[in-house]
């Protein structure tokens, strides 16, 4: 009886071994033996995989654009994101300078950068502008974003995107990859914009500003976030303003947002709290800025609206013009003369 | 009867074949629970470094990389650079990077390695793909049916009508508890 036991833990194990090593056969090897980024099609040789084995030829000329954003598990969130696509399609291709575009998220959901990508491949398109709708420098928009797209190989990225999942994929089609929202005086406007909503007394208010941060560009955060509130100060007659991280770099904590507001309500009668945060996600603008609000001695003395950075006609108009200009500077490179010696 | 010793062959048989993955997976949940305290799948090293000040963003050329890079041993696994923002540059490396403030000339070497063991345990548990996917999907079933056949292996005071009662009950109401309470 014991013997027969034995053996059916034995063939277990056995079996148990066998499955997980075809589970993992990809992430238990070396990484110096398994190419880091696994290539798809490459330049402008052809396809191989299944995916893209129907691409059709590259059609000079013809460009697309990728709209990136960060991704959330949120629907809400995401239909924001994607709703900028609905609003400039058509401006966006009016002239036929730019034959399409779409939207895709560098995690947790579908489409992916990959998956855009490997579409415009298929339809032949030979460029694709990629905008970030992003706020400022961060890991995502220097370092994942062109990884993900194969225009860049940085180890760190590579492996933390591994772990993920992310899929990388480097297209036929040449990528350009578009400044970052803080770009023009958009976020400025906007957040200016959000305040004078709620504001109606502004010598006694204060406001606080809750952004996403970056561990790696904490110096150009701060720098977008001081720049953003002195432009607000200015624009809406308030005088006390804090900012704060909610994002990786505070833990997605609400501890940070609680000392901004509470600093405020130190100085002002009411705190106004604004989330410099691209698009609406429950757990950000929910538990973590409502979180800390509900933590806060008075908080009958803080206004704050649900609300995000998205939707603003001013952003619509910047992807218009961004990937109208990016199109015109590809179809068009300036001339360049040669010297006579 | 016959239900019953069923019943122990599967709990038996299941429990076998699925004790390593459960290991496996306890495992990488553990590791993964304590994000704040360790990164579970990486090893990364930081250290502040002083570079050989520079004039400009312009003067950052190959040579002035390599002088970086030569105290830190890492001459050889130099890849290439660039500039993240006006005021920084990034030096790429085999299994790393250094950033530097191109005005102060401070800066930051950055080395990631796999954690081994924990990075290929937590691949699987975080981003199962392909036959894992099928597999883990199986093992969860499974799990469940472990569990249920685990509530009807005895009978008497100590199964499920006495003793197991109390263990399973007191069981359900731990997370019904921190459900309402946090």
């Amino acid at each position: 009886m014991n013997l027969l036991v034995y053996k059916r833990a034995i063939f277990a194990a056995i079996a148990l071994l066998l499955v997980t090593a075809v589970g993992c056969s990809d992430s238990i090897l070396p990484a110096a033996s398994t190419p880091a980024v696994k290539v798809v099609a490459s330049g402008n040789k052809a396809a191989t995989d299944d995916s893209t084995s129907s691409s059709s030829a590259i059609v000079e000329g013809k460009v697309g654009v990728l709209l990136v954003s960060h991704g959330s598990h949120s629907e809400q969130w995401r239909k924001m994101l994607t709703q900028i696509e609905t609003t400039v399609q058509d401006e966006v291709i009016r002239g036929g300078l730019i034959a399409g575009i779409k939207s895709s998220f560098m995690e947790y959901t579908e489409p992916t950068i990959a998956t855009r990508l490997k579409e415009f491949d298929q339809e032949g398109f030979a460029h694709v502008i990629i905008v970030p709708i992003l706020l400022t420098v961060s890991s995502h928009s220097f370092d994942d974003i062109p990884v993900i797209a194969g225009q860049k190989e940085d180890h760190a990225t590579l492996e933390t995107l591994k772990l993920e999942g992310t899929e990388i994929y480097k297209p036929r089609a040449k990528v350009t990859l578009a400044p970052l929202l803080d770009f023009p005086d958009v976020l400025e406007r906007n957040v200016a914009r959000r305040v004078q909503d709620q504001s109606d007394d502004p010598a006694n208010e204060g406001i606080v500003l809750v952004a996403y941060g970056s561990e790696p560009y904490d110096e150009e955060w701060k720098e977008l976030l001081n720049g953003v509130s002195n432009k607000v100060r200015e624009l809406t007659g308030v005088d006390a303003s804090e900012y704060c991280w909610c994002g990786h770099i505070a833990h997605y904590k609400s501890e940070p947002t609680e000392k901004a507001i509470a600093k405020i309500l130190g100085q002002k009668k009411t705190a106004i709290v604004i989330p410099v945060l691209v698009a609406v996600d429950e757990m950000f603008q929910g538990k973590i800025i409502g979180g800390a609000i509900k933590n806060v001695d008075q908080n009958d003395r803080i206004r704050y609206r649900y609300d995000s950075i998205l939707p603003d006609d001013n952003i619509n108009r910047w992807v218009i013009q961004i990937s109208r200009k990016l199109a015109t500077e590809l179809l068009n490179p300036p001339v360049t003369t040669a010297s006579n010696e | 009867m016959r239900v019953r010793r069923l019943n122990n062959i599967l709990h038996r048989d299941f429990g076998y074949f699925f004790a390593g993955t459960t290991v496996i997976y306890a495992i990488s949940g553990l590791a993964v629970n304590h994000l704040d305290d360790w990164n579970p799948s990486f090893i990364i090293n930081r250290q502040a470094i002083q570079a050989e000040k520079l004039d400009s963003r312009d003067a950052v050329s190959t040579q002035w990389v390599m002088s970086v890079l030569e105290p830190l041993g890492e001459h050889d696994n130099y890849r290439s650079y660039d500039f993240p923002t006006s005021k920084k540059v990034k030096i790429y490396l085999c299994e790393g990077t250094v950033f530097i403030n191109i005005i102060n000339v401070t800066g930051e070497y950055e080395t990631v390695r796999r954690r081994p063991f924990f990075y290929q345990i937590n691949t699987l548990h975080l981003s199962p793909k392909k036959f894992w996917l099928v597999f883990s999907d199986v093992f969860c079933v499974s799990l469940i049916l472990i569990c249920v056949t685990g509530l009807f292996v005895l009978n008497g005071r100590n199964g499920i009508t006495g003793r197991g009662a109390v263990l399973a009950g007191a069981g359900v109401l731990v997370p019904i508890f921190f459900l309402l309470t946090l």
